[in-house]
């Protein structure tokens, strides 16, 4: 049985990002998807990230989770933070409009599938992305120590 | 000048007179929030010194909505000082994605190669 994908959990800072990267096209060659796909999904996962980093948690700072799994033809990325939840859109900072959060969000929403958003004030957030993927024989896999076949 | 990014996987490449009122600002590599600030401070930088800049992203494998932000801010900037920021696209299609994506494309001026931007830089400042 082939096993793709991987678990990460970081410091929520901008280092990881790279980290994610990473593991993310380490994963994208394995499942021999196409640049333009594979530019897609880092493109919205990176900005997810980068939304923990930025606005789940305050000074003290907090962890970034990222899962990505390949049930056969799609690519589920996970990313999940126990920070601040997101802030109702009536609620936001004017500067957080424009090139703020709200672009990143909808940049997401442009690239995948299916978004979905689950968010409670200071419990966290969990942001499910899913996106086409044509990877032959790829099967659900949810931890990176998982060997492969 | 070559400064150092933070790591192997990305640069900043500056040159300050590209052509006349011109700087160059080449990102290498992948960029993203961990160089928005170093990016931002570059760019006012070569602003406040009077040049227009062309930001080439040829040799760029990987940008993100917080590095076009610092591009953008910068475009504003130019703007309002009678300068201009172009970009310089290269071959590859990654970086240009995001301004589709973004709506960038319409907002950010920007030509093919790097000879291109800087005559559309001087034209915009002239």
């Amino acid at each position: 049985m082939s096993q793709r994908g991987f678990t990460l959990a970081l410091p929520a800072d901008p280092s990881a990002l790279a980290v994610v990267r990473r593991r993310l096209a380490a994963l994208f060659a394995d499942l021999e998807l196409d640049q333009r796909a594979a530019g897609d999904v880092s493109l919205a996962v990176v900005e997810a990230c980068t939304n923990v980093v930025r606005h789940a948690y305050g000074p003290a700072g907090g962890s970034l989770y990222v899962q990505a799994a390949a049930p056969t033809g799609a690519l589920v990325v996970t990313v999940r933070d126990d920070g601040a939840g997101i802030t109702p859109l009536a609620e936001r900072p004017a500067h957080w409009d424009g090139l703020g959060l709200g672009l990143g969000l909808s940049l997401i929403a442009a690239v995948a599938q299916q978004v979905e958003i689950e968010t409670e004030p200071m419990r966290g957030t969990t942001l499910r992305l899913t996106f086409p993927c044509t990877a032959s024989g790829g099967q659900t896999v949810d931890d990176l120590t998982s060997p492969k076949a | 000048m070559h400064d150092g990014g933070r790591g192997a996987d990305t640069d900043l490449l500056i040159e300050r007179d590209l052509a006349p009122g011109v700087a160059l600002v080449a990102l290498l590599g992948e960029h993203d929030l961990a160089c928005e600030d170093r990016l931002r401070c570059e760019l006012d930088r070569l602003l406040d010194a009077g040049s227009s800049v062309v930001v080439d992203v040829a040799d760029t494998s990987f940008i993100d909505v917080s590095v076009l932000r610092a591009l953008y801010g910068a475009h504003r900037k130019a703007a309002a000082r009678r300068r201009s920021l172009v970009i310089a696209w290269g071959t590859t299609e990654a970086v240009r994605r995001l301004f589709v994506l973004t709506g960038m494309l319409e907002r950010i001026p920007h030509a093919e190669g790097r000879e291109r931007a800087i005559r559309l830089a001087q034209e915009r400042a002239s």
